[in-house]
């Protein structure tokens, strides 16, 4: 085996790399962490505990922390949440951690802890973290911190902002930052279960949490409008993007009455050329419009794409993918890239949307797109936004 | 990030990208994929650099994140390779890449499990247990997934043959689950 092991070491050194994309790390490191820090603040919202029973939480009514409550069955591994930490107080803005501490609970036998590090408790100045603990196998996730406000940052006007992660034991882990007008949220999973989240106030942000076993997937969340203690009857609900085994994302909240977009999906651009394959499909649905590679995935929240537009892209060094949407008639765009070449893509109907993909290579970038019709007249055309 | 926590991070970088890389490539067989998992799992160092250069062990760290994330595409790809193995047989046997060696061929005339098992156990010296934890499958399947990639390697050896297999990216994934 020896030899295998030279044989191996001999043949993948003379791989030749291209210089270390330094710079790109960093600002992805950054995003990630911004969006790591967001996620968190919003999560340090505790998690209080609905299950058999579901407590009262009518309307109006003041929700002061609840007692531990036992989830019901889940597989085998019961979620259970015990609602915000004992020492938090109640202020006039609703719940405050001064620990830090947002949430408690358990996944099975496994205990957790949620806690949200600002102030002179971050690493740094300046910085919130998020710590994820396994209380029973002594494991920690984070703490991953950012710099921004909160840990999620601007929420654009939802009810919340999530960060998710997966800890050790392969249990989602999401912490959402609240906004000022949720008093409380409901959080439903495929199964029936049900969790009260009640948003805990930490380093002036409010955060919500929760833990699930992989592969519980999450059927709506309901953010209960009103004060910190009193809801005012108005309702937003979220209905997140989760494939199966993989973290959920909350891409679109909508009040009663509003109508959902369908839900599809289709690989919307594939290819080959000189480099890899590759893959692109996209996802309408309640939570809105993702798009979904090898490499990641991004879900935006605009509700409805109807005109011709370069939305994004994925891809780092070796391969970009770039995603769109186009005008209902238009049945190919060709967009002018900046080596002097030109992607022609044909959208392909996703839902109520016309959605496409086209791969570019390192450092190479959209300039500008034409719209055509069936019968071959310009329909349109416009310069992408970098 | 403090200044010097930059520098830090980016000598660091500098330094071990193209072990990261070659790690990457050794896992995935494909370019593109080893330069997109190596440059995720440093931006991930980078968003925890505190913590990660606190626990001294930064090579460590971004060595499991490169393990792991091709763990969740080997996971993502289950149906694709299964469907290769049936297809295998018929590929058309394509010149070899030189500059990639005849050993790099013939590993990426493997699965994608097999290949990473090999990586791992026979190129980083994981032990099997530490292999299975990595790959997240039974000490059994390394044993069994070591045992036909080697008779594979060695048969390929033998015939002095190095063809091109498709690759994973070959397969595409339908749809979205």
């Amino acid at each position: 085996m020896n030899e295998l092991r030279e044989d191996l070491d001999r043949a993948l050194r003379a791989l030749p790399v291209n210089e270390a994309p330094v710079e790109r790390a960093r600002r992805d490191g950054r995003r990630l962490r911004a969006r790591r820090r967001l996620g968190l603040l919003a999560g340090a919202v505790a998690v209080a505990a609905v299950a058999a029973g579901y407590p009262a939480l009518a309307h109006g009514t003041a929700s002061a922390p609840p007692a531990p409550v036992t989830g019901r069955p889940y597989g085998g591994d019961p979620v259970l949440t015990d609602g915000p930490p004992a020492a938090a107080q109640q202020q006039s803005t609703g719940l405050t951690s001064g620990s830090g501490i947002i949430a408690e609970g358990a996944v099975g036998v496994s205990r957790w802890q949620l806690t949200v590090l600002s102030g002179p408790l971050a690493e740094q100045a300046g910085e919130t973290c998020f710590v994820a603990i396994n209380l029973t196998g002594g494991s920690q996730l984070g703490p991953n911190c950012g710099t921004g406000p909160g840990l999620v940052g601007d929420l654009n006007g939802n009810p919340a902002g999530f960060l998710d992660l997966t800890d050790d034991n392969g249990n989602v882990v999401v912490i959402g930052q609240a906004a000022a007008n949720v008093t409380y949220f409901i959080l439903t999973f495929t199964d029936g279960q049900r969790l009260k989240l009640l948003p805990v106030t930490v380093g002036g942000y409010r955060y919500i949490g929760w833990e699930a076993p992989p592969g519980m997937a999450i059927r709506q969340l309901e953010a209960h409008l009103g004060g910190p203690y009193s809801a005012s009857g108005q309702v937003s609900a979220a209905v997140p993007y989760q494939p199966a085994g993989q973290t959920p994302t909350f891409g679109r909240w909508q009040r009663a009455g509003q109508t959902a977009p369908p839900r599809d999906s289709q690989v919307i651009g594939t290819g080959s050329g000189d480099g890899p394959s590759w893959s692109v499909s996209a996802a309408e649905g309640p939570w809105g419009t993702c798009f979904v590679a090898a490499v990641g995935r991004d879900c935006l929240e605009g509700s409805h794409f109807t005109t011709t537009q370069v939305l994004g892209g994925f891809g780092r060094t070796y391969a970009q993918f770039r995603f769109g949407s186009a005008a209902p008639g238009v049945v190919t765009v060709r967009i002018a890239l900046s080596n002097g070449t030109t992607a022609v893509v044909h959208p392909v109907g996703v839902g109520d949307e016309y959605l496409f993909a086209f791969s570019t290579g390192p450092g190479v970038t959209p300039q500008h797109w034409t719209a055509y019709a069936q019968d071959g007249s310009q329909v349109g055309q416009g310069t992408v936004r970098q | 990030m403090s200044a010097t926590a930059d520098e830090e991070f980016d000598q660091f970088m500098r330094g071990r990208w193209p072990a990261m890389v070659r790690l990457a490539y050794g896992l995935t067989g494909d370019a593109g994929h080893a330069e997109d998992l190596a440059q995720a799992a440093f931006a991930r160092a980078y968003a925890s650099w505190g913590r990660v250069s606190r626990a001294g062990d930064p090579d460590a760290y971004v060595r499991r994140i490169v393990i792991n994330a091709n763990r969740t595409r080997l996971r993502r790809r289950r149906v694709a390779e299964e469907l290769r193995a049936d297809l295998a047989d018929h590929l058309a046997v394509q010149p070899a890449e030189p500059e990639h060696g005849a050993l790099l061929d013939a590993l990426r005339l493997l699965g994608p499990r097999q290949r990473a098992v090999v990586v791992l156990r026979y190129w980083l010296d994981l032990s099997e247990a530490e292999t299975a934890a990595a790959l997240g499958c039974s000490v059994g399947t390394v044993k069994s997934q070591a045992s036909r990639a080697l008779a594979t390697l060695r048969s390929t050896a033998a015939a002095g043959a190095a063809g091109r297999p498709a690759r994973d990216e070959d397969i595409i994934e339908g749809g979205l689950r």
